[in-house]
């Protein structure tokens, strides 16, 4: 049987995307990834530093998600947004404190919250999720 | 240039089969090759499409087990992976190997199952090819799509309604397929009353998951003949990318043909992937794919949306009704003028896609 199952390895190893919004900027050609990588992945260079993004950003507009996914059942209905960071890069990620769907043009801040428990032994696993702190600029 | 041929093809219904296994799928779809290819030739490679069978059926090296099972041990084999695009991939390897000398038969098959669990344990296995902090976030390939079809709305100013005639012809297709998985006629009100997925989708946006396997057999210009109506693999493109939802910028190739002597086959994950795609090959103009439907030859088979979604084995289905209706033996609605084939399989959402031209 499929369970949902957290490896701690794992969600240490993500620390730095799951908890900080972490991200690589080309020194070539300015490109951001919201990742850590190496390697730019746009032109493929490894003249990259890692940067922290501030997490703020505006919302381009979100969906009210009914389809559930093991492990995600209580944030259900769960909201999901797509969200052009200040910093340039558009990215799709769940909101939080949220029971409609927010305007768009909304500014998010992204926040700690709880993301799933392991069904066995009732790990906890956190990660970011986008939070709105005004209807607009 | 060598050229490359497919001279056989077989498919298994799209359907719940709780009677059969992955390994009892490919087997049947394995069992219709050998039923419809009078002299089949001796296989040199198996290419085996497969998306979901490690994380869902606990199964790995597949290729091995399907070959061993089927008296093909010793023959090179190997499972490809590439999400739902996997079928697209494996046919790839499959003209890569032949147009190479390599093989001169390499037998495709594709195959996957999702009806052993409850879908939201499905909807996990598809949500693990988004990439990694997406997917530990919990987010679900469908929002993806909720997204595009959004953002598609506010480009073009169109709205829910306008995607319902993709739903209405894809079941009414699907009704005279027998190997579609969802048989039966939908109108307006039904799509429009039908439960929400993730707003503004709606359960006859999304294609529905179902187990199936596909049998391909791809061979030289020595083999052609196999097949009474040879089919040659003519090219194959191949885009990638990371797609902009809010600017519908996707990485999908521009397709040079006909429409009017050209059978097609597209992945309509959700009713807006069919919309993107039309409109990105260049088959239709942008903002008025869906109203323009009767000029095109496109999912006879009923596409993903009512022929259904078998994951991995779906590019190879597509590629075996494209076939199929060039020989004139398509079981289903036929298009009768067709000399040419046009396949598009992509993943889910759009970030990789392989684009086939075949001709009789």
């Amino acid at each position: 049987m499929i369970t949902v199952r957290i490896s701690p390895p794992q969600v240490w190893r993500a620390k730095q995307s799951l908890y900080k919004l972490a991200a690589t900027k080309c020194n070539r050609c300015g490109n951001i990834d919201v990742y850590s990588s190496a390697f730019c992945s746009k032109c493929g260079s490894n003249e990259v530093s890692s940067i922290n993004l501030s997490g703020n950003g505006t919302l381009i507009f979100s969906t009210k998600n009914f389809q559930q996914r093991a492990g995600y059942e209580k944030s259900m209905p769960q909201f999901v947004g797509l969200i052009k960071l200040d910093e340039g890069p558009e990215i799709v990620a769940p909101l939080t404190d949220v029971d409609e769907e927010p305007k768009e043009g909304s500014r998010v801040t992204a926040v700690l919250r709880k993301l799933t428990v392991d069904s066995s032994n009732g790990l906890i696993e956190y990660g970011l999720k986008f939070k709105v702190i005004s209807d607009g600029p | 240039m060598s050229k490359v041929y497919v001279t056989g093809a077989s498919m298994v219904p799209v359907n719940r089969h709780y009677d059969m296994s992955l390994l009892d799928l490919a087997n049947s779809s394995l069992m219709g090759i050998r039923k419809t290819v009078e002299d089949l030739p001796e296989i040199d490679a198996v290419v085996v499409s497969n998306a979901y069978g490690q994380k869902l059926e606990s199964q790995s090296m597949l290729s091995y087990k399907i070959s061993r099972r089927a008296g093909l041990s010793g023959k090179v084999s190997m499972t490809v992976e590439q999400g739902d695009a996997s079928g697209g991939a494996s046919i790839f390897t499959a003209y890569s190997l032949v147009k190479s000398g390599v093989a001169k038969n390499v037998l495709v098959i594709g195959v996957d199952k999702f009806s052993d669990f409850p879908s939201k344990f499905v909807n996990d296995a598809v949500s693990s090819t988004l990439d990694e902090i997406s997917y530990q976030e919990g987010v679900t390939t469908s929002s993806y799509g909720a997204l595009m079809m959004k953002s598609y709305m506010r480009k073009y100013n169109v709205s829910e309604d306008y995607f319902y005639d993709w739903a209405i012809r894809m079941h009414s297709n699907a009704v005279e397929n027998p190997y579609a998985y969802l048989r039966f006629p939908v109108d307006r009100e039904v799509i429009a009353k039908s439960q929400e997925v993730s707003t503004p989708m709606r359960l006859f946006d999304i294609a529905p998951r179902a187990d199936g396997a596909s049998a391909l057999l791809v061979s030289s210009e020595d083999y052609s003949k196999i097949s009474e109506v040879p089919v040659e693999i003519d090219s194959i493109d191949f885009s990638s990318g990371e797609p902009s939802i809010s600017s519908l910028e996707f990485p999908i190739k521009r397709a040079n043909v006909n429409p009017d002597r050209t059978v097609i086959e597209i992945s309509d994950t959700f009713s807006v992937s069919a919309a993107i795609e039309l409109e990105a090959m260049g088959l239709a103009e942008r903002g008025k794919s869906i109203k323009s439907l009767d000029q095109l030859n496109v999912n006879y088979s009923g596409g993903l949306k009512a022929r259904g979604y078998p994951g991995g084995a779906t590019g190879v289905y597509q590629a075996a009704e494209v076939y199929i209706q060039l020989i004139g033996e398509f079981p289903g609605r036929k298009a009768k003028e067709a000399e040419e084939g046009l396949v598009l399989n992509t993943d889910d959402v759009l970030r990789t896609s392989f684009l086939f031209h075949f001709k009789r």
